[in-house]
């Protein structure tokens, strides 16, 4: 029997091909130089005013890493193991003398490996264009892009999630986009609402990701109107921030990795 | 080598899968496991595999009871259950060096083993990716991936299915040499494919086992009669009345 590090590289491994063989890799590729594209056409065309800072343009580059985050983490994690059931490969791997637990963290890993990868060269083409339009790139892009690393691993566990409850790889990821991009909306607009602090919503601890950008960084609470239709927005700490999302990287793997080892086929 | 079932009972909710299975086979040979479809074979055969979870009873392999250390279990163990099919994205080629890398093997004894297997099983060719290829072409590789490891113990769920008849053949003409040092257990619902490769054989019907036996012994009940008619007769009375 193998140790279950050299396991784990073989399941990385097939899955890295996976990605690169389906052409998911491309696709982020294109999708990362389309944004970026878009945003300095818009810069060069003079549709938008070109921010006269550094910092200021950081912000407006960055707005799209939330959401390519939370897409790949669908799209990286969503049928990384719910494709075994919907290829009728699980019935054969599943059945090898090989942990399912070394099975789950290798493909995790790969679709790590991926979804940095993506994540910086997103960083890369941001800092490329500061230092050629103000010849300097912020500390605070650094700081922004080491959180944008945890971030998305988490998402990508999240996607994970899904993955080893659903059967059918399509339901995953759709069932992940709508969780990360609707259902946090919703639920934190409502939160606002009412006042109370989403601590427990992914994307609002993801969320340092693009506030760690702005200078001086936000107050935690700010209210805005008065008596009963006042609606609170929260910032939250960078502390708060990676705790939310080491939470939810450490829960989706371990949930995860319990509904796969009971998974029947 | 030894595989046994020791009360081995699986229920899907209110449904019952398999009932009470006792078996033991310790010696080389060739087991046909013979029923309807929904009897249990394919069932019992997961429950070896580590792919359904027995509601109670043990299935043991080699002393090592699968349900408490599934990797040390499987480790003498290849089994192709429900026609899984190879990854579309892989060649046959990557395909089987991924199996062989997830069985720990050498990657050289890998590339012999695949050329031998290639040949054996006529694979067509290897560079080709698996997702172009016909369901008959994608048996033939998983069978090659079931077989691509030195195991003691084959578990084989109707593992000709798909195959044209010469295909089929060649299947049967590597199990019968693989016999000879290897306990195979394999369902099937030809009977001439049983007898041919058979050397005992387990009739189960409704989750339960009805009779296990040896071939020669089965056949011999309707003396003067081939070996084929003989297990279709002792098939036909087993399913339909329950009893010989």
């Amino acid at each position: 029997m193998m140790s279950a590090a050299k396991e784990t590289k073989v399941f990385m491994d097939q899955n890295l091909q996976f990605y690169l063989r389906t052409k998911r890799f491309i696709f982020f590729i294109i999708l990362v130089a389309l944004i970026t594209a878009v945003i300095y056409g818009l810069i060069a065309g003079g549709v938008v005013v070109a921010p006269t800072t550094a910092e200021g343009f950081d912000t407006f580059y960055f707005t799209f890493i939330t959401d390519l985050v939370i897409i790949l983490g669908a799209f990286l994690g969503g049928d990384a193991m719910a494709t075994d059931f919907s290829l009728k490969t699980g019935s054969f791997v599943l059945s090898q003398p090989v942990k399912r637990v070394s099975i789950l963290l290798g493909r995790y890993l790969g679709a790590l490996i991926i979804g940095v990868a993506i994540v910086t060269l997103y960083y890369v083409l941001g800092a490329l264009g500061m230092l050629y339009l103000y010849k300097g790139v912020p500390v605070q892009v650094g700081e922004s892009y080491l959180l944008s690393l945890v971030f998305v691993a988490s998402a990508i566990a999240l996607g994970f999630l899904f993955s080893s409850m659903f059967k059918n790889g399509s339901t995953a990821i759709v069932t992940a986009i709508i969780l990360m991009l609707l259902v946090f909306s919703i639920v934190t607009g409502v939160l606002d609402v009412t006042n109370i602090e989403p601590w427990f919503i992914l994307t609002y601890g993801g969320q340092v990701v693009t506030d760690i950008l702005v200078v001086p960084y936000g107050a935690h609470k700010t209210v805005l109107g008065a008596g009963r239709i006042s609606v609170t927005t929260y910032t939250p700490y960078v502390w708060e921030g990676l705790v939310i999302m080491v939470g939810y990287l450490v829960i989706s793997l371990v949930v995860s990795i319990i509904i796969y080892n009971r998974r029947e086929i | 080598m030894e595989i046994s079932a020791i009360n081995l009972t699986k229920n899907f909710g209110a449904e019952r899968g398999v009932t009470d299975l006792n078996f033991k086979f310790t010696k080389p040979g060739l087991v046909g496991y013979l029923g309807p479809n929904g009897a249990g074979k394919t069932t019992t055969l997961k429950l070896f595999s580590n792919l359904l979870f027995p509601t109670s009873g043990n299935a043991i392999v080699n002393g090592i009871d699968v349900r408490e250390s599934p990797a040390k279990a499987l480790s003498n163990i290849s089994a192709l259950v429900e026609s899984p099919e190879p990854y579309p994205h892989q060649t046959a080629s990557e395909f089987l060096e991924f199996v062989g890398r997830i069985r720990g093997m050498n990657p050289g004894d890998t590339k012999k083993r695949i050329t031998e297997l290639a040949d054996e099983l006529h694979l067509e060719s290897l560079a080709k990716k698996t997702g172009k290829m016909s369901k008959g072409n994608k048996q033939r590789v998983m069978l090659a991936a079931t077989f691509l490891p030195d195991s003691d113990i084959l578990l084989l769920d109707e593992p000709t299915g798909g195959l044209d008849p010469a295909e089929a053949k060649d299947v049967r003409d590597v199990l019968k040499e693989m016999k000879k040092d290897k306990l195979i257990i394999m369902s099937s619902h030809l009977l001439y494919e049983v007898t041919d490769v058979a050397d005992d054989i387990i009739f189960i019907n409704g989750g339960k086992i009805l009779l296990i036996d040896t071939v020669e012994n089965v056949s011999s009940k309707f003396g003067g009669k081939n070996n084929t008619q003989g297990l279709e007769d002792t098939y036909i009375k087993l399913i339909r009345e329950g009893q010989l």
